[in-house]
């Protein structure tokens, strides 16, 4: 009896873990950026406070940059993955290869700042990680930003087009059949608008990327709208689906 | 005497009795005629995503069988074998489609994060 509970449990055990390790790993490392986000707010917190007391000690400045090059890293990993996963065309080869040698230098950074011993090597150190930040906005920031926006058209707007396409040219030969196809004309009227919208926001995004300035507050909201636009457009094929096969069923 | 007494108390206890019955089944018909309804309306709606799904898995099977499955490459409905594919409601399953773009608009999210850190770095070597 007790070897049959402990194969149960062992069993129960062993079940839960590959769940676990299977579903875990996606979303694991935005749980990682968000930890070291909320510990990058606390130590800055102190760290700010401290500077305008004249209080800074060496200690604390080792622990403030060590938690900013963690969050690049971090960062950067996340990218590397979520590219890794794209199409691989040679822009994003291209970045992946950035991506990489980044990682490799921001944790010789971390490395150099755990090592520093006094403030000259630890100076060097920050000198290093300020200047990787001056560059990440146009060397890491636009590109990635452009590969994903094209990537969004490519494998969510245009297949979306593509069965509003292929929709339309059904339902146009229904109605010369005879059928009464009013209302899905009227439902597909309405997605064409909104495809319309979707190319229009992702457009934008993609103008204010190749300017020199560009606000990643406006690109998030464009980026909502976009959303919430594209589940429109797929809760109207569901519609357009449901209705198109009770007509054409008959 | 006890025929009497039997049929006073008898005949107002039966019509009682009646009354309550009437008022207590009514209600109750009046739902049973209500979920019929309901069942109706669930059945016609259920048989037009069946209607609509089995054309795609029936399309596929011919396709198959004539061998011009076609591949997720290809263009939809260029082949009038395909056509009821586009409408098969299986196939337009947007949660999919959700993750990617939340996805996204985590990465412009991080991207903030880390563009509010330069601000803080210039603050702070400045006045280190």
């Amino acid at each position: 009896m007790k070897k049959i509970s402990v194969a149960c449990i062992l069993f129960v055990g062993v079940v839960a873990s590959v769940l676990y390790l299977s579903v875990v790993p996606a979303y694991a490392q935005d749980v990682s950026f968000d930890s070291i986000y909320q510990r990058y707010v606390s130590i800055a917190d102190t760290f700010k406070k401290n500077i305008e007391t004249g209080g800074v000690t060496f200690l604390q400045q080792k622990e403030y940059f060590t938690v900013v090059a963690e969050l690049f890293l971090a960062q950067n990993q996340i990218m590397r993955t979520d590219l890794l996963e794209k199409q691989q065309t040679a822009e994003v080869r291209f970045i992946i290869s950035e991506l990489e040698s980044d990682i490799v230098e921001l944790s010789d950074v971390v490395a150099s700042i755990a090592q520093a011993s006094d403030e000259t090597e630890l100076v060097e150190a920050i000198q290093k990680i300020t200047a990787y930040i001056d560059s990440y906005a146009s060397q890491v920031r636009k590109p990635t930003l452009l590969i994903y926006t094209d990537q969004f058209i490519t494998e969510i707007i245009t297949p979306a087009q593509d069965r509003y396409d292929a929709m339309k040219e059904i339902i146009a030969q229904a109605k010369q059949d005879g059928k009464n196809v009013s209302t899905l004309e009227a439902l597909l009227d309405i997605t064409r608008l909104r495809l319309y919208e979707a190319r229009g926001l992702l457009a934008d995004i993609q103008r204010m990327l190749s300017s020199e300035a560009y606000s990643l507050d406006v690109i998030e909201k464009n980026m909502q709208q976009a959303q919430s636009v594209v589940t429109d457009i797929y809760d109207g094929f569901k519609e357009l689906s449901l209705k198109a096969g009770a007509l054409f069923s008959r | 005497m006890q025929k009497n007494i039997l049929l006073k108390l008898g005949i107002p206890v039966l019509i009682a009795i009646i009354a309550v019955s009437i008022f207590l089944i009514k209600p109750f018909a009046r739902e049973h005629e209500q979920l019929k309804d309901i069942r109706v309306i669930t059945e016609s709606e259920q048989n037009a995503k069946s209607v609509s799904s089995q054309f795609g898995s029936l399309l596929k099977k011919e396709q198959v069988l004539v061998g011009v499955l076609p591949t997720s490459s290809q263009p939809l409905a260029k082949s009038t074998k395909i056509v009821y594919d586009i409408f098969n409601v299986e196939s337009i399953d947007s949660a999919a489609l959700e993750a990617r773009m939340s996805g996204f608009i985590k990465q412009v999210r991080r991207h903030k994060m880390l563009s509010d850190i330069k601000q803080d770095i210039l603050y702070t070597t400045s006045r280190l």
